[in-house]
């Protein structure tokens, strides 16, 4: 069967979804917001048991598994939550597919995009997505800063943590022509982005959101230059600059006052 | 005017139902197909035809939340002005970005269900249970992506994101659901 046809169907059988999805769909982001507050206050102790769970499976179960250990190590963690069990063994089951395609393609296959990203120099790194939209570039996750910086072959220094956050994730997203961004998210306990905070090699923005604000301003900072802020009239939600033929950004998911995102940015080399 | 007493005005067969329908609805029917069509003719027909089809259906369908229902019955009308319109041709829009990336949960060696109808039905079982793992945040980004349409940066500025968490989303969402479609027998 046509593999296009498949996908078209799929996309058809969206429409036959429960409705209770297409409602909750069409919440926006103020009683979305509220409704969380409230789940969390109510459930906060299971939320965290359960996503600290599913992180530690998420990260932990991959790594163990691409670098080949025994299987007892992966079954102590899916122990760790039995009422996941289900949807652990799909991540398995997924994670097993990216590892042994981390070079060539893997599961989440680009149709028509170039598939010849370079692997990362390093034994941990395990194939974490494409871009969902144009495949331009591979990405890879790690479980240290380490190793990020051995994958990407420069020194990352940024700060541990960031207000609010209680985990990092550490990315190197490998583009074709080999060019590769170093990403570390910072996540708040219930797993949501707080801040993201990148570098790269040469002058390209590589903030990935140079259009998303209307609001911006260069400052000039001691010992870094020109640091570009973006935002609205209630702050600042992105910082750019350039500094010894290295690009950084630092994207917040809410808005910052100019000082404190001034802040981070001091403290990211 | 409450949901249940517009469906009362359908099944009173009172023509002003479909006043009252587009008035409380025919902003968000119009979004819906225009996230697919990207034309606002096209997009103001499909609404147009949404209400002639709510009135065939009502009585003696009573829908149980009336704006899904609504929303459905114009999706599936548009995707079908779509095939129309690109039969021959991928167009442009979302929808060929959408089934491109779907595309990425299907293996390449298709399919195994027998006949349409039980292919559809088991998608549609597939697609609920699917879901119904998904975190809620996950779920209504994949919902807004792949039910209605809307872009990458569409999501993020409705549910308040940034737009890599957008991205990062879906790409999981994916796996998870390509993931689902092979443990159910779906393909190789």
């Amino acid at each position: 069967m046509d593999k296009k046809i498949d996908a078209a169907r799929l996309l058809r059988a969206m429409s036959d979804v429960d409705d209770k999805y297409i409602e909750e769909a069409m919440e926006t982001a103020a009683p979305a917001k509220r409704a969380t507050v409230t789940s969390l206050r109510r459930y906060s102790g299971i939320i965290g048991i359960v996503a600290a769970a599913a992180i530690l499976i998420l990260v932990g179960g991959t790594i163990m598994n691409y670098m080949g250990r025994s299987k007892s190590a992966s079954e102590e963690i899916h122990a760790h939550n039995q009422s996941i069990e289900g949807v652990v063994a799909e991540i398995d089951s997924a994670t097993d597919d990216n590892s042994q395609g981390a070079v060539s393609g893997g599961s989440g296959e680009c149709v028509g995009a170039p598939t010849t990203a370079a692997e990362p120099e390093v034994e941990d790194a395990y194939l974490y997505s494409r871009d969902s939209l144009t495949c331009e570039y591979m990405c890879f996750a790690f479980e240290s800063l380490d190793a990020l910086e051995g994958s990407a072959q420069f020194d990352f220094e940024a700060p541990d943590s960031v207000d609010g956050s209680s985990d990092c994730y550490y990315f190197n997203y490998v583009y074709d022509d080999g060019f590769n961004i170093a990403e570390i998210q910072y996540l708040d306990e219930d797993g949501n982005l707080i801040c993201t905070i990148r570098k790269a090699q040469g002058e390209r923005n590589i903030s990935d959101c140079d259009t998303c604000y209307s609001v911006g301003r260069r400052v000039d900072v001691d010992g870094i230059g020109t640091v570009n802020l973006s935002g609205s009239i209630r702050g600042y939600a992105v910082a750019y600059w350039i500094h010894g033929g290295y690009s950084y950004s630092v994207t917040t998911e809410q808005l910052l006052t100019e000082d404190a995102i001034l802040d981070l940015v001091s403290q990211v080399s | 005017m409450e949901d249940q007493l517009i469906i009362d005005m359908y099944f009173a067969r009172d023509e002003q139902a479909i006043a009252c329908t587009r008035d409380k609805y025919g902003r968000l029917l119009r979004s819906i197909a225009y996230g697919i069509l990207k034309s606002h003719e096209d997009s103001e027909e499909c609404e147009n035809d949404t209400y002639l089809k709510t009135w065939s259906v009502i009585p003696p369908t009573r829908p149980t939340a009336f704006q899904a229902f609504l929303a459905k019955i114009t999706r599936n009308l548009s995707l079908d002005r779509y095939d129309q319109m690109h039969a021959a041709k991928r167009g442009a829009g979302e929808v060929p970005l959408m089934i491109e990336e779907l595309e990425e949960c299907i293996a390449d060696q298709g399919a195994t269900a027998t006949d349409d109808e039980t292919e559809d039905e088991e998608l549609k079982r597939i697609l609920n249970k699917f879901l119904e793992t998904l975190p809620t945040d996950a779920r209504k980004i994949f919902m807004r992506r792949y039910f209605f349409g809307d872009s990458v940066n569409e999501i993020a500025e409705r549910f308040g994101f940034g737009k890599s968490k957008v991205k990062m989303s879906l790409a999981r969402s994916r796996d998870s659901l390509s993931v689902l479609l092979k443990k159910e027998g779906y393909n190789g």
